[in-house]
């Protein structure tokens, strides 16, 4: 697959929009970067497609993009703004430090894959480049979740975890049964309206989305 | 055909529960007939299967055996209690004024649509529907936890959905990765996803592959169960949904979690050949699993809390039977039984302490014995049957724990003895404070005569169950039979 330019291009999107989503700190841009990996990502599966991958990957790039790039996003938005919250979001790093922070993460999933039985067995992968690509944004999404310290971010850092693995399922499987993947679209659409609704509600409620003030449960 | 059905009552249950002329009266009255048409349903289903009548069922995205039918009678019968309890418990909280005829219908909307998911995760062959459908309990879950509205409520759906959706994200992960190992040992696409075919080609597939599958579904759908150190969100949301809620998330759900895991514990076994190295994984987290929980219910403030660490401590019993093989198995089957019973009752008396003395405080709450003498006897009774008093079932999981335990892991085995010990004595601590400890100034004084009440009614018919249950197993063949289900996933 990486031999056409089209989803080489596809790649290098995808890597550096997850990793520019690690780093911003404001609602609109973190959003926007987080809807061009999606549509990277569908644009993975169509190149895939394109390479022989079946045709049942166009339904399914239709959908990543539907879902992850125009309504998830969407619905976030529209819930922030709903509820007043603010748009800078709260991080334990720097914009600076996340970089390099976020490219480590991202290195350390690489080497942990290509150090995998998966990657060893590579020659039934259908993309052997997407594979250590989709560990490195899984860490990065799971990384991205605890560093943060807002609502918003940490359900974006969710929603990027399950990007990678999505792009596990091109990698390794070239994608999975359309009726499977449209069940997991629609569990992350409810997902996401869910964890919306919930932050506004924390937003009304406390009138910040800063996980901070969430600490009242200890033993 | 008769699943797809109910499938279509639950889901009809739900949506009619949407019709702006419902009011309350109706709404709860749809969610009790809903229940009961389910428990019967489920019954006539399962019943004949379960006891080796008639043979099991399989297609491509469906697969029902003994243990599925036992897990499927479990939900019918707990969502049945529940919905009885909740026509009470829901009444009581209306007239107080504390809840409105929107969070009622969120409540009837969203209780259906969690058992059809888990009826669904159950029976289910293939592993993209079992996944979506793990996920949908926890989404139709949510909205019941902050279901009060209330900043801590908050706090607990938060964890809860990001939690668990991780948790079962990388449980996927595992699923995706099974499945390429299946791809690789020669299934086809479709193939690779299905238990049953999986479970064919499981010994041509990787061992590598299939241990790195096994440790995020491990991971995964631990993080579900409740397993230490995944744990954390587990005592937040069960003390945080009404009572009724509770009890099915602390008494069910997590079961239904369980089977999951072992299912594909099933397919790793036999790609390696053997269950011991699975087996490590569920001693040593099972170990924790108890030890941390018991610690903590030492210290407990909450009886609400308290219950929902109890529960977590008893997924570590669970997990721990697990590792002791086979004849372990035998014993989690009984210990799952034993506490869906004691727990489900155990949550909704703690509804009506809360609906009584208007706090889960255990320093607001005393003197139960005299002021709510009813409630408190069937707390007391359940609480025993928790800390597996004879004759119940727990007694008898906990007392294979020992036996096998020492012969399988000696330090293991006392550590959880110690735990189990210590769970039990904080337990006890508590209740007796509670039961029978002076009324402080501080809290309600004046609680009104205590009437019987269909809660009172539904837990004692649980305990009586539990009772027949524990004499079935200890006394009669229950154990055999048990064995025989068991072994429709795990073999003898």
């Amino acid at each position: 697959m990486t031999n056409s330019l089209f989803s080489l291009l596809m790649l290098v999107l995808f890597v550096g929009e997850t990793l520019t989503c690690f780093t911003l700190m404001r609602l609109p841009s973190l959003l926007r970067f987080y809807a061009l990996s999606s549509v990277a990502l569908g644009g993975l599966a169509i190149g895939l497609a394109l390479e022989g991958g079946g045709v049942h990957l166009i339904p399914v790039a239709v959908a990543v993009v539907a879902v992850k790039a125009l309504l998830v996003p969407f619905v976030i938005k529209r819930m922030a703004e709903r509820s007043g919250a603010s748009l800078r979001l709260v991080s334990s790093l720097r914009p600076s430090a996340s970089w390099f922070v976020g490219i480590g993460v991202f290195g350390s999933g690489i080497s942990l894959a290509l150090h995998s039985p998966l990657y060893q067995m590579n020659n039934m992968i259908q993309t052997p480049a997407l594979l250590p690509i989709s560990f490195g944004v899984i860490l990065v999404g799971l990384v991205m979740m605890i560093i943060r310290k807002d609502l918003l971010s940490q359900m974006i850092g969710f929603l990027v975890l399950e990007n990678g693995i999505a792009a596990f399922s091109l990698s390794a499987l070239g994608g999975i049964p359309v009726a499977i993947e449209f069940g997991v679209y629609s569990a992350v659409l409810i997902g996401a309206i869910l964890m919306a609704t919930l932050s506004q509600r924390v937003q009304n409620l406390l009138g910040t989305h800063d996980t901070s003030h969430l600490s009242e449960l200890t033993d | 055909m008769a699943l797809f059905l109910l499938f279509g009552i639950l889901l009809a249950a739900s949506l009619v529960c949407l019709h702006p002329r419902m009011n309350e009266r109706a709404l709860r009255w749809v969610g009790l007939l809903v229940s009961v048409i389910t428990l019967v349903s489920i019954s006539w289903f399962t019943v004949p299967i379960l006891f080796g009548i008639a043979p099991g069922l399989q297609s491509s995205w469906w697969e029902v055996n003994r243990f599925s039918s036992l897990m499927a009678s479990l939900v019918a019968w707990l969502y049945a209690c529940a919905m009885l309890v909740s026509y009470h418990y829901l009444d009581v909280e209306i007239r107080k004024g504390i809840l409105t005829l929107h969070q009622i219908r969120l409540y009837m909307l969203s209780v259906p649509l969690f058992v059809l998911s888990m009826l669904v995760a159950i029976f289910a062959n293939n592993v993209g529907l079992l996944w979506v459908a793990l996920e949908a309990t926890t989404l139709s879950t949510t909205m019941l936890v902050s279901f009060y509205g209330k900043k801590s409520s908050m706090e607990a759906a938060w964890k809860y959905i990001m939690l668990c959706s991780t948790g079962i994200a990388l449980g996927l992960f595992g699923i995706l990765v099974m499945g390429y190992a299946g791809s690789a040992a020669g299934l086809h696409e479709a193939e690779a996803f299905r238990i049953n075919f999986l479970s064919d080609v499981a010994p041509s597939m990787n061992p590598g592959i299939v241990m790195w599958s096994f440790v995020f579904l491990f991971i995964g759908f631990g993080t579900k169960i409740g397993l230490v150190p995944m744990h954390t969100w587990l005592p937040d949301a069960h003390s945080k949904t009404p009572a009724p809620v509770s009890a099915m998330l602390s008494g069910i759900l997590l079961n239904v979690a369980f089977f999951t895991l072992l299912r594909f514990k099933n397919i790793v076994d036999q790609t390696l050949g053997s269950s011991d190295w699975t087996n490590q994984f569920f001693l040593l987290f099972g170990v924790l699993t108890i030890m941390l929980p018991a610690i903590i219910l030492l210290i407990q403030r909450n009886y609400k809390r308290m219950l929902a660490y109890s529960t977590v401590e008893h997924m570590g019993i669970m997990a721990f039977l697990v590792g002791l093989g086979p004849v372990g198995m035998v014993a989690f089957t009984v210990h799952m039984i034993g506490h869906t019973l004691a727990k489900s009752t155990l949550f909704f008396g703690a509804g009506e302490l809360l609906q009584r003395f208007e706090s889960t405080k255990f320093h607001l709450v005393h003197d139960v014995m005299r002021r709510a003498p009813r409630t408190g006897s069937l707390f007391l009774i359940a609480t025993l049957f928790l800390i597996a008093v004879p004759p119940t079932g727990l007694f008898l999981s906990e007392f294979v724990l020992v036996g096998l335990g020492m012969t399988v892991s000696p330090i293991l085995t006392a550590l959880a003895v110690l735990g189990i010990t210590l769970a039990g004595l904080g337990l006890l601590k508590h209740l007796f404070e509670m039961l029978f400890g002076p009324v402080v100034p501080e809290e309600k004084q004046d609680t009104p005569v205590e009437t019987w009440n269909l809660t009172h009614t539904v837990m004692s018919l649980q305990l009586a169950i539990g009772l027949v249950f524990g004499i079935w197993v200890l006394f009669g063949d229950g154990w055999t039979v048990l064995s025989g289900i068991s072994s429709s996933i795990f073999p003898l």
